[in-house]
């Protein structure tokens, strides 16, 4: 049988790839909109991601907040700590590194994730912690299963990335994002704040990693190791997407990862399967490689226009 | 207008200027707050507090702190003469009043740096205990491997032979074998109460693996339970870690071997997973679609709660064995454990009823040290301080050098059983045997066990290859 598998097992690999996908996804669109606008490799996403966890947990269960206002208030504190990357860190490197500016800040944000690593260890300590909220639900739909979590974040996932894509169409702020994003220097000509919206990108791309952070910790636990691996997929999602891309095709992109990643695993061990992910990615960069490489040139027709 | 009109009195910044208001002050202050309300904010509670929800889940014990600490805290003279009594301590031959530099390389960092801090404390309880006791300062050269990264145990091993240091006590099967080339080079004397030896680690020169090699050896111990506890079971089926080529093979190899001695059926389910992945909504439909009998689930650390956890929502009904039971596998279950019961089969510490003398010193005084039960990696590593001052004795007793590491490889060979805080009984230490080709454990106490509501049942007790096999 060329599928390897039965209906039953397929529809669970749909339904876990989705609820997946939808945390990828966000993921995706919080990374392409910071490295869509401002070109900065901002590998802390990772760290940043953790933090919102550890700032939820902390006040949960020691400043004894109830499970949503510290949620909200863990996302938004990491947020704020994104910003400040941007404006503490990133800036000032960028500004001074001139046309290494790239390299520079690539280095800054892989020591800020290896940095922010090891003082969430430093001050929570190594322990896998448990983090509880609302209780959780499992649904048994179709013969398949999947919790309240899942729901919620993929709702929360979804309405995010249709506020986002709607703020960037029809808003002030999202012309300005868009505007910077295109040539911010031609931005600043014309009164716009690149740097403070840069800051803003940050701002809303970390959100966007806080609230994926939030329903993974719910969904497993919080460890300070939990940011490594989205950082992964935030990254190839975000390529595979393009960074300047709408952040709905974004988040679509993310699911469709996570299917891949999922359907893989008939055919392949289950060690192999984000490898699978990084084939897909690869081989879809090579594709747009050739085919804007000056060797295919010469077999596109032109395009004649009158 | 913008910044660049004029009459704009506002300096424009051109590219590749820093902005004037930015200055390192400013910079400084900014990371000083951030890192600041962190600190403020975690230390709100207690680090080593489990979150209230985890109930009397949050450690392996369930007790607080403090609670089994009996007689004399911290390693004090009292401790030290019921440790020389003990263990017979022969003044001339202890080793008193010399330094005695080990080198002691463990994840200090990374995704296991939970067990450096808990293998750590063992070692530091233990060099106390031993120096109350008559015996040498050990001052341990501690060193990170960063969860199994190969040039950090590289550098290590350069790090410790240009300090002339002859004996080390390692962890992760000496960093996932890479430092084994330099164990042999440098002749550098090695415990491994971690990882042990593993399958693939078997026979290194000055090498010794000094856990039972999971899930391997406690197999045959676990199925002669199963077979009485669960008769109907016929088939099994593995997840387990992916540690890389050729180890899986070899590994898997032994297993299948050891379904087959006992007379189970493999059901062709080895599902192998990457370390430390908390997501097992891959693998947990292959297990559904060819679920067998028994699954042995042959993950660790966080990985089998939370693969406990996801499993009792999928719906698995196979009896799942796990083989190792720590805190943050609790805290993984998100009380999964508690409920449905968690069973697990391997050289398992039980603090909640240390047997021998030393056992139950090293209980009382690590819970009035650290205010927490002990775990099994601290408890290895303790032993294993034991085990390292017992061969330098005898090097002593033949007038040889403690710091060399041949003479200490040769002394172990020259008897291999040692000291153990497992086994033994009311008034006798236990002990555990090394073997001399394989380097590896060939006797030491197992037991198959559960953990559920809070509380570890010992359910039957065997040494390896199921040799003693008797029920709890």
């Amino acid at each position: 049988m060329i599928l390897a598998v039965d209906a039953e097992t397929l529809r669970q690999l749909t339904v876990d790839g989705f609820f997946r996908g939808c945390s990828y996804g966000l993921l995706g669109v919080g990374f392409a909109l910071i490295l869509g606008v401002t070109g900065r490799f901002h590998f802390a996403y990772g760290f940043t991601y953790t933090f919102a966890a550890y700032m939820a947990f902390t006040f949960t269960f020691r400043v004894d907040l109830p499970f949503w206002p510290s949620a909200v208030l863990g996302v938004l504190v990491a947020a704020l700590v994104g910003a400040g990357i941007e404006r503490v860190v990133y800036r000032p490197l960028a500004a001074n590194a001139g046309p290494t500016a790239l390299l520079a800040v690539f280095v800054a944000a892989l020591g800020l994730g290896i940095a922010g690593d090891n003082l969430v260890r430093l001050f929570w300590g190594s322990e896998t912690q448990a983090y509880f909220g609302p209780t959780k639900k499992a649904y048994h739909v179709w013969d398949t299963v999947f919790l309240n979590f899942d729901v919620w974040q993929a709702a929360s996932g979804i309405v995010i990335t249709t506020l986002l894509a709607l703020t960037l169409r029809y808003t002030a702020l999202g012309r300005r994002i868009k505007a910077t994003r295109v040539n911010p220097d031609l931005a600043r000509t014309i009164g716009i704040d690149a740097d403070s919206t840069y800051v803003i990108c940050f701002f809303l791309g970390t959100i966007c990693a806080g609230v994926a952070a939030i329903w993974y910790a719910l969904k497993f636990t919080v460890d300070p190791a939990m940011g490594s691996s989205p950082i992964i997929y935030a990254f190839v999602v975000a390529f595979l997407a393009g960074t300047a891309r709408s952040p709905i095709r974004v988040f679509v992109t993310g699911i469709l990862v996570a299917l891949i990643e999922q359907y893989s695993s008939i055919w392949l061990s289950v060690r192999w399967t984000q490898t699978a992910v990084f084939v897909v990615l690869v081989g879809y960069l090579t594709v747009l490689a050739v085919r804007s490489s000056a060797f295919t040139a010469r077999f596109r027709r032109p395009i004649m226009r009158a | 207008m913008t910044r660049n009109d004029p009459g704009n009195d506002t300096p424009a910044v051109p590219r590749g200027r820093a902005l004037p208001n930015v200055t390192r002050r400013s910079m400084l202050l900014g990371a000083v707050g951030v890192v600041g309300t962190a600190a403020f904010l975690a230390a709100c509670g207690d680090d080593d507090e489990e979150a209230d929800d985890t109930g009397d889940t949050g450690d392996t014990g369930g007790t607080t702190a403090g609670t089994t600490a009996g007689t004399t805290a911290g390693g004090g003279g009292d401790i030290g003469a019921q440790v020389a009594s003990l263990l017979g301590i022969e003044e001339a031959t202890a080793g008193k009043g010399q330094t005695v530099d080990l080198g002691a390389v463990l994840a200090l960092t990374g995704s296991g740096s939970f067990y450096g801090k808990t293998m750590s404390r063992g070692l530091d309880l233990a060099a106390k205990h031993i120096e109350a006791a008559g015996g040498p300062k050990f001052n341990y050269i501690y060193i990170d491997h960063k969860s199994g990264d190969a040039a950090a145990g590289e550098a290590a091993m350069t790090e410790l032979s240009s300090k002339g240091v002859g004996a080390k006590f390692a962890s992760y099967v000496d960093d996932l074998g890479a430092m084994l080339a330099g164990t042999a080079q440098y002749k550098m004397f090695t415990l491994d109460g971690g990882g042990g030896t593993s399958i693939f680690g078997q026979g290194q020169p000055y090498f010794w693996g000094t856990r039972a090699i999971t899930p391997n050896d406690p197999m045959p111990g676990l199925f002669q339970y199963l077979k009485e506890t669960q008769p109907d079971a016929t088939t099994v089926g593995l997840v387990g870690w992916d540690i890389g080529e050729p180890a899986n093979g070899i590994i898997r190899e032994d297993i299948l071997k050891k379904i087959a001695d006992a007379g189970y059926e493999f059901n062709d389910l080895y599902e192998l997973v990457p370390v430390g992945g908390q997501d097992f909504s891959q693998v947990l439909p292959k297990v559904k679609a060819n679920e067998p009998d028994i699954l042995l689930v042959s993950i660790y650390g966080q990985d089998p709660g939370s693969f406990a956890n996801q499993a009792s929502t999928a719906g698995l009904t196979a009896t799942r064995i796990g083989f190792e039971f720590t805190p943050d596998g609790v805290s993984a279950s998100k009380n999964t454990y508690d409920t449905d019961g968690y069973t697990f089969a391997y050289d398992y510490f039980d603090a909640k009823n240390p047997v021998s003398p030393l056992a139950k010193i090293f209980v009382q005084e690590f819970v009035a040290e650290y205010g927490e039960d002990p775990d099994f990696y601290a408890a290895n590593f303790y032993e294993n301080a034991f085990v390292m001052w017992e061969v330098m004795r005898r090097v002593l007793a033949d007038g040889g050098d403690i710091t060399d590491g041949d003479a200490l490889d040769m002394a172990l060979r020259s008897n291999l059983t040692v000291v153990s805080v497992y086994g033994g009984d009311e008034s006798t230490i236990g002990t555990y045997t090394l073997d001399e080709t394989t380097h590896s454990v060939i006797k030491r106490e197992m037991g198959v066990f559960e953990y559920k509501g809070g509380t570890v049942t010992p359910k039957a007790f065997f040494g390896i290859g199921g040799e003693g096999y008797r029920l709890a």
